[in-house]
C-alpha cells in the first residue's frame, strides 16, 4: 500500500487533511480509553503506593510481580482462569453452532427463540447474575426446587468450588451465547444453498455436508467466535462477582476478580496492576497460539 | 449411462402448479436440451430428475428405476450447476475427489480417476488452486470434470454456459459437445438460450409454462415447428408471423395481410380451409428482397459482415430479413420482400397450432 | 453494610406526616433564636441555641465566612422521606448562611467504602464523606480525615455513647463522628414458640441477661425439629443474615464475629489464647495469626458452622426471612422494633439478649460522618456536621428512619427507650457492646475473613479456613507497616 504524499495525485491533495481530521476522534478514544490505562497499569505495576490513598509513592522493580506471583490464591486464580476459558469455548461455541443451525432451519418457534436469546444477550450482566443468583439459591432457588419435585437431594449450585465454576459458566453462557451464534448464524446464511445440492448430488449425507461443508466454511466465523469467546472467559467479571465472590476457598477467583480483590478489597494497586499486565501476557499468550493453531491455509 | 423417462411428471409449488403433466424419454446415451423462456418449468425439471425437489405427481425413471423416493446422492446422477458451486475451500484436486470420498474409494483409485478427469478437461495445470484462483472458464471446466470424474449415469448441466462472456460461451458450448461425443453420457442440458440448444442437442424439448410444446431434433423444430410460439422461439433471428386470413384463389390459397396486401401461396397448404385467421410465419432468411412481394418500409439496416439484416415495417407490422448479398438502401426506403412460399408456416391465429 | 433494610421506613409508604414533622422540627429550630435569650445557654451537649446564627449544636469552632463557598455531602441512599428530612436540614443551613451552597452526592450504602477510597485517590473529595465507626483506624493512619475534637465541645463527643466513641477515637483524634448506630440483639416470634409450646429466649433488659449459645443452640435444635416434625420445611429456627450482602459470611464487622469474639475475654490475661480471642488482631493491629485463629475463635465458627449444618437456617440468602414470618428468631436491633411500633408487627414479638459465649458480647458500628483532610473549609465543614448533629435535627431524622442515635442525651429523651423492654435492652447493649478490632487495615481484614467465614459456614473445617485466612491477613497489613 502506498501513502499518499504531496506530490502525489494532486486530485486527493484535500484528503490529506479531512483525511487524518476525520479518524482523528476514534484516535483520540482510543487513545484516552485504551492505551493510556494500559501505560498506567503497566507503570503501576512497577509502583509501591500508599495504601491508604491509593497515591504511588516509589518504584518497586519487579518487586510487585514477585509478590503476585507467590500469592497462593493468584496462582490458584491463574488456573481457574484457563479452566473458564476451556470451559466457556467448550460450551458456548458449539451450543452457540447448535443453536444457529436450528434457528437457520426456519422452524416454527425460531422467532421466538431468536428473540429470547437476543433478549439475554441483551440484558445487563447484572441483572442476569441475579437473576441466576436466585436460581441458584440452596432450597428456595428454582433449580433446587425443581430437583425437590423429583425427589433429588438440594445441589451446592454455588458452594461447591467445582459446581460453582460450572454454574457461573452456564450462567455466562445463557447470558453471552447470542453473540457467537449471531456470528455463526449469519455465516451460514451465507454459505449458497447450492453447495449443499452440489454435495447431495455427490453422494454426501447430512454428516458428511456438515463436516466437509458447512464446519470449513463456517472457519473464520468459528474463529472469531473463539476469539471473542477467550476474551469473554479472561475478563468474566460481574457473575463471579455476584454469585460467589471469589469463593468458595477462591475457586472461583480468576485473575480478573483476583486484580478486583487487589484493587477495592485489599488496597493495594501496585499488585493489582501487576496481575491486570500478567492477565494481558497471558491473553496475548494464549490468542497468538489459537491464531497459529488456526491459521487457515485456503484463506477463507 | 441410462435412458431416462418422464411419466405425466406434475409439480406444485405452494398451490401452482408449474408442470403440469410432462411426459417424454431420453434415449440412452442422448444429449437432450431442455429448453423454454423463463419460468416455464425447465429448471424445476432438471431438479427433480437430480432429486433435488420431490416429485409431486406422476413418475420419473432412470434406467428403469423409478426413483421418485430416492435421495439425489443415491441416484448416480451428476449435475453441473449454473455458477458452478464450487467448494471454495477445497483446491481443484479436493472438488474432484469429493464425491469420490464420499462414496469410499480407495485413495489411489481416486487419485487415477481425477487425474483421468483432468486430462480431459485439461486441468492437470490446475489441481492444487482454488477455486477463487480460477478465471470463470476455469471453473467452469472444474464443475464438468466433478461430474465426469464419477463416471455418473447422466449427467445434468443447469444453464452452465449463461455466467461466461459470449466468446467463451461458444468456446465452451464445443467443448461440452465434444466431451459428450467422447464420453456418450446421456444428457440434461437446461438453457433458455436456444441457439445452445440447437447447435449442441441430439433433440431439444421446447416447453412453455409448465407444458411440453414440442420435442424433436434441432432441424425438425426449425423446419417444423408444432405451433407459432416453438416457431418463433427457435431460429434467430425470430420468425416473422403476419397476422391475416386465408382466402381461396383461382391459384390455391392466398393469404390477405390485416395491413390489405395480400400473397398467393400457391398449393403449399392444400387442406386449410380458406377464410381462416392465421399467422403467416416466415423466417427472416426466406424473405428476398425484389421487385415483387410485401411492400414495406425500411426501418433500420443491420450489416453484420457476411449478411445484412434489414428490419422492415409493412402496413404497421415489423418484419426482418436476411439479406446475403451487401445493399444499398438506407431508412425510410420503400422495399418490396418477397417470401419463399414453399417454406411459410401457416399457424391458427386463435391457438397458435400449425395448420395444417 | 449496617443492616439498613430492617430499619423503619423502607417498606412504609412515603408518610407525608413524617415529612411535615421533619419540617415542622427544623423550622422550630430556625425560630429558636427569636424565642430563647440572646446569649444561649447550652441546653444539652448536643443544642446551643443563640451562640450562632443557626443552632450548631456541639460546634465550638469560629464564626463561617462570609464569603460565598460550596460545601460537598456524599452520603448512602435513604428513602424519600428521609431525604427529604435531610433537605430540610440543608436548606435551613443555608437560610441562615446565604453565601453556603450545599451540594449532595447520594450513593448506594454498599458502595461508600469504594466511593470514598476512589475520592481521596483522586486527591479532591466531597467535605463531608459517610464513613464508618469500624474504619476509623485507616482514616487515622492514612490522614483521611480532620480530627473533629478540635471543633466540638467536650460535652458533645462525651454524650456518644463509649462503644462507639472509642471505636471513632485513634490515639486521641475523633476521625469519625457516629451518628446513628444498632447495636446487634435477638428478635424472635413468639407466635412460632407459641404454637410450637417451647420457651422463647428471655426478655430481659440487661445486655448480659440472656442465653448461653449452648442454650440458644438447644433452642434452635428443638423448634427446627417441632417445625419439621409438624411438616412445615419453610420456616426455620435462625433467619439467614440480613446484614451485608446477606446470607453466611455476610458481614464480620456487624455479625459473624460475635460467634467469635464471645469465645474471648479482655480481661483475661494478655497474651493469653482468650484475650487474643477477644482482640482479633495484635496490639499494633498488624498480625492476624494467632488472634483470628486461636482454638477459641475456631471453636466459635464451629458454633457457626453447626447452625448451618444442622439446617437451623438456610445456606443461602433469604431476603427478610424473619420480617416474614418465616424463622424464629433472627440477629437484629433497635430498627426491628421502631419499625414494627411504628408500622405495625406482623406477629407477636420479642427481644433477648445475643447469645454468651465466655463474655456477653455483642457489636456496635455507626454510620459515622467524615470531614475530608483535604477540605479547604474546616470550620464551616464542621459546622454544618454539627448542625445536621444537633438534637433537634436528629430527633426529626429519628422521627422518620428510626435507627438509634448514637447519643445519650437524645435517647434518654425519648420516653420508649426508657419503657420499654424492647428498647431499654438496645440502650444497654449500645452501652456494652464492641466495636470491632482496631486495625489500620480493617477495611483487608474484613474483606478477608467475610468469604473465610462463608466458607466455614458451607463446612469447611474452621481450623485450616481460619489459619489460612489469619496467613492471608498478616500479608495484607504488611503493607501498613
Amino acid at each position: 500500500m502506498k501513502f499518499p504524499s504531496w506530490t502525489g495525485n494532486p486530485t486527493r491533495r484535500g484528503e490529506l487533511v479531512i483525511g487524518p481530521l476525520m479518524i482523528l476522534p476514534a484516535a483520540l478514544g482510543l487513545c484516552i480509553f485504551q492505551f493510556w490505562p494500559l501505560g498506567v497499569a503497566i507503570l503501576n505495576s512497577f509502583r509501591a503506593f500508599n495504601p491508604f490513598n491509593h497515591r504511588p509513592n516509589g518504584w518497586v522493580g519487579f518487586g510487585n510481580y514477585q509478590a503476585v506471583l507467590a500469592d497462593p490464591s493468584f496462582q490458584s486464580s491463574f488456573w481457574v482462569s484457563l479452566i473458564y476459558m476451556v470451559l466457556m469455548i467448550v460450551i458456548i461455541i458449539p451450543s452457540a453452532l447448535g443453536l444457529a443451525i436450528l434457528l437457520d432451519k426456519r422452524m416454527p418457534g425460531t422467532a421466538l427463540a431468536r428473540g429470547a436469546i437476543l433478549g439475554a444477550l441483551a440484558s445487563s450482566e447484572a441483572v442476569a447474575a441475579l437473576i441466576w443468583n436466585a436460581i441458584y439459591q440452596p432450597n428456595s432457588g428454582l433449580l433446587d426446587v425443581i430437583f425437590q419435585t423429583f425427589g433429588l437431594p438440594s445441589q451446592p449450585f454455588l458452594t461447591d468450588g467445582h459446581l460453582a465454576v460450572v454454574c457461573i459458566v452456564i450462567m455466562t453462557a445463557w447470558k453471552d451465547i447470542g453473540l457467537p451464534m449471531l456470528i455463526f448464524l449469519g455465516a451460514l446464511q451465507a454459505i449458497p444453498p447450492h453447495l449443499f445440492e452440489a454435495a447431495s448430488m455427490d453422494g454426501a449425507n447430512r454428516w458428511n455436508k456438515f463436516w466437509r461443508i458447512t464446519l470449513p466454511l463456517l472457519r473464520p466465523s468459528l474463529v472469531l467466535g473463539l476469539f471473542m469467546t477467550t476474551i469473554a472467559a479472561a475478563r468474566l467479571f460481574t457473575p463471579i462477582q455476584i454469585l460467589t465472590a471469589g469463593g468458595p476457598n477462591g475457586q472461583t477467583s480468576n485473575i480478573a476478580y483476583f486484580s478486583y480483590a487487589q484493587a477495592f478489597l485489599f488496597n493495594s494497586p501496585g499488585p493489582a496492576a501487576a496481575s491486570v499486565v500478567m492477565m494481558l501476557l497471558m491473553l496475548v499468550a494464549i490468542t497468538i497460539i489459537q491464531a497459529r493453531a488456526l491459521r487457515s491455509r485456503s484463506g477463507i | 449411462m441410462a435412458s431416462v423417462q418422464m411419466r405425466k411428471v406434475i409439480k406444485n409449488f405452494a398451490g401452482a402448479e408449474v408442470l403440469k403433466g410432462v411426459d417424454f424419454d431420453i434415449v440412452d446415451g442422448e444429449f437432450l436440451s431442455l429448453v423454454g423462456p423463463s419460468g416455464c418449468g425447465k429448471s424445476t425439471l432438471l431438479r427433480m430428475i437430480a432429486g433435488l425437489e420431490d416429485i409431486t405427481g406422476g413418475e420419473i425413471h432412470i434406467a428403469g428405476q423409478v426413483v421418485n423416493g430416492l435421495a439425489a446422492k443415491d441416484r448416480d446422477i451428476a449435475m453441473v450447476f449454473q455458477n458452478y458451486a464450487l467448494y471454495p475451500h477445497m483446491t481443484v484436486r479436493e472438488n474432484l475427489s469429493f464425491a469420490l470420498e464420499m462414496r469410499g474409494e480407495f485413495k489411489a483409485h481416486i487419485e487415477k480417476q481425477v487425474a483421468h478427469a483432468a486430462g480431459i478437461l485439461g486441468l492437470e495445470q490446475l489441481l492444487d488452486r482454488y477455486p477463487r484462483q480460477l478465471s470463470g472458464g476455469q471453473q467452469q471446466r472444474v464443475a464438468m470434470g466433478r461430474a465426469i470424474v464419477r463416471n455418473p449415469q447422466v449427467f445434468l448441466f443447469d444453464e452452465p454456459l449463461s455466467n461466461l462472456d459470449a466468446k467463451l460461451r461458444v468456446q465452451m458450448r464445443t467443448e461440452i459437445k465434444d466431451l459428450h461425443e467422447r464420453l456418450k453420457t446421456t444428457t440434461i442440458y437446461v438453457t433458455h438460450d436456444q441457439i445452445e440448444a440447437m447447435t449442441m442437442a441430439d433433440r431439444i424439448v421446447v416447453m412453455r409454462l409448465g407444458v411440453v410444446e414440442q420435442i424433436g431434433t434441432p432441424l425438425e423444430l426449425y423446419d417444423h415447428p408444432a405451433n407459432s410460439f416453438v416457431g418463433t422461439f427457435i431460429g434467430s433471428p425470430s420468425m416473422n408471423l403476419l397476422r391475416g386470413r386465408l382466402v381461396g384463389g383461382d391459384k390455391g390459397l392466398v393469404f390477405e395481410h390485416g395491413g390489405g396486401q395480400s400473397m398467393p401461396l400457391g398449393a403449399a397448404l392444400s387442406g386449410v380451409v380458406p377464410g381462416t385467421g392465421v399467422d403467416l410465419g416466415i423466417r427472416p432468411e426466406h424473405l428476398t428482397l425484389g421487385d415483387t412481394g410485401f411492400a414495406a418500409k425500411v426501418v433500420v439496416v443491420e450489416p453484420t459482415g457476411a449478411e445484412t439484416q434489414v428490419v422492415a415495417d409493412i402496413d404497421g407490422q415489423r418484419v426482418t430479413a436476411i439479406v446475403k448479398d451487401r445493399v444499398s438502401i438506407v431508412r425510410g426506403d420503400l422495399i418490396h420482400l418477397a417470401p419463399d412460399t414453399a417454406r411459410v408456416h401457416c399457424f391458427d391465429a386463435g391457438t397458435g397450432h400449425r395448420l395444417p | 453494610m449496617t443492616k439498613s433494610s430492617d430499619l423503619p421506613g423502607l417498606k412504609s409508604s412515603l408518610s407525608r406526616r413524617t415529612v411535615l414533622r421533619g419540617i415542622a422540627a427544623t423550622a422550630g429550630v430556625l425560630a429558636m433564636p427569636a424565642i430563647l435569650p440572646s446569649r444561649a445557654f447550652a441546653a444539652t451537649p448536643g443544642s446551643n441555641p443563640g451562640k450562632y446564627k443557626i443552632d450548631l449544636g456541639g460546634y465550638t469552632g469560629p464564626e463561617l465566612t462570609n464569603a460565598p463557598i460550596t460545601l460537598k455531602i456524599m452520603r448512602q441512599e435513604f428513602p424519600p422521606e428521609v431525604n427529604a428530612v435531610m433537605q430540610a436540614q440543608y436548606d435551613a443551613f443555608s437560610a441562615a448562611y446565604p453565601n453556603i451552597t450545599i451540594q449532595e452526592e447520594r450513593v448506594p450504602y454498599g458502595d461508600l467504602p469504594t466511593k470514598v477510597q476512589v475520592y481521596v485517590t483522586s486527591g479532591s473529595a466531597p467535605d463531608i464523606m459517610m464513613g464508618r465507626n469500624d474504619f476509623a483506624s485507616a482514616y487515622a493512619a492514612g490522614q483521611l480525615t480532620l480530627p473533629l475534637q478540635q471543633f466540638l465541645s467536650a460535652d458533645f463527643i462525651e454524650d456518644v455513647y463509649a462503644p462507639l466513641r472509642e471505636s471513632a477515637t485513634i490515639d486521641g483524634n475523633l476521625v469519625c463522628l457516629p451518628w446513628e448506630t444498632n447495636p446487634v440483639y435477638m428478635a424472635f416470634n413468639r407466635d412460632i414458640y407459641d404454637k410450637l409450646k417451647i420457651t422463647p429466649p428471655p426478655e430481659v433488659g440487661e445486655f448480659d441477661g440472656g442465653w448461653t449459645v449452648e442454650q440458644y443452640m438447644q433452642n434452635f435444635d428443638d423448634v427446627t425439629k417441632a417445625l419439621r416434625a409438624s411438616g412445615d420445611t419453610q420456616t426455620f429456627a435462625l433467619a439467614a443474615s440480613g446484614y451485608g450482602n446477606g446470607g453466611p459470611g455476610s458481614n464480620y464487622t456487624q455479625l459473624e464475629s460475635i460467634w467469635v469474639r464471645m469465645m474471648g475475654d479482655p480481661k483475661a490475661a494478655k497474651d493469653s489464647s482468650v484475650y487474643n480471642t477477644f482482640m482479633g488482631v495484635s496490639e499494633d493491629g498488624f498480625t492476624a495469626s494467632g488472634y483470628v485463629n486461636t482454638p477459641e475463635a475456631a471453636a466459635g465458627l464451629a458454633n457457626y458452622q453447626t447452625v448451618f449444618k444442622s439446617g437451623y437456617t438456610p445456606t443461602g440468602v433469604v431476603p427478610d426471612q424473619f420480617r416474614g414470618g418465616a424463622a424464629a428468631v433472627t440477629f437484629s436491633g433497635t430498627g426491628t422494633v421502631k419499625r414494627f411500633l411504628k408500622t405495625g408487627q406482623p406477629f407477636n414479638f420479642g427481644m433477648s439478649p445475643a447469645p454468651k459465649g465466655t463474655i456477653a458480647y455483642t457489636t456496635t458500628v455507626a454510620d459515622s460522618p467524615t470531614i475530608y483532610s483535604g477540605t479547604p473549609y474546616p470550620a464551616e465543614t464542621a459546622a454544618l456536621l454539627a448542625f445536621i448533629c444537633n438534637d433537634a435535627n436528629r430527633f426529626a431524622f429519628h422521627d422518620a428512619w428510626g435507627s438509634m442515635p448514637v447519643r445519650k442525651t437524645l435517647v434518654d429523651a425519648l420516653p420508649e427507650y426508657a419503657s420499654d423492654q424492647r428498647l431499654v435492652l438496645g440502650t444497654n447493649v449500645a452501652d456494652n457492646a464492641f466495636g470491632p478490632p482496631k486495625s489500620v487495615g480493617w477495611f483487608d481484614y474484613f474483606s478477608a475473613i467475610n468469604p473465610a467465614v462463608k466458607d466455614i459456614a458451607l463446612g469447611t473445617d474452621p481450623q485450616t479456613r481460619l489459619n489460612d485466612v489469619a496467613t492471608q491477613i498478616d500479608g495484607l497489613l504488611a503493607k501498613y507497616k
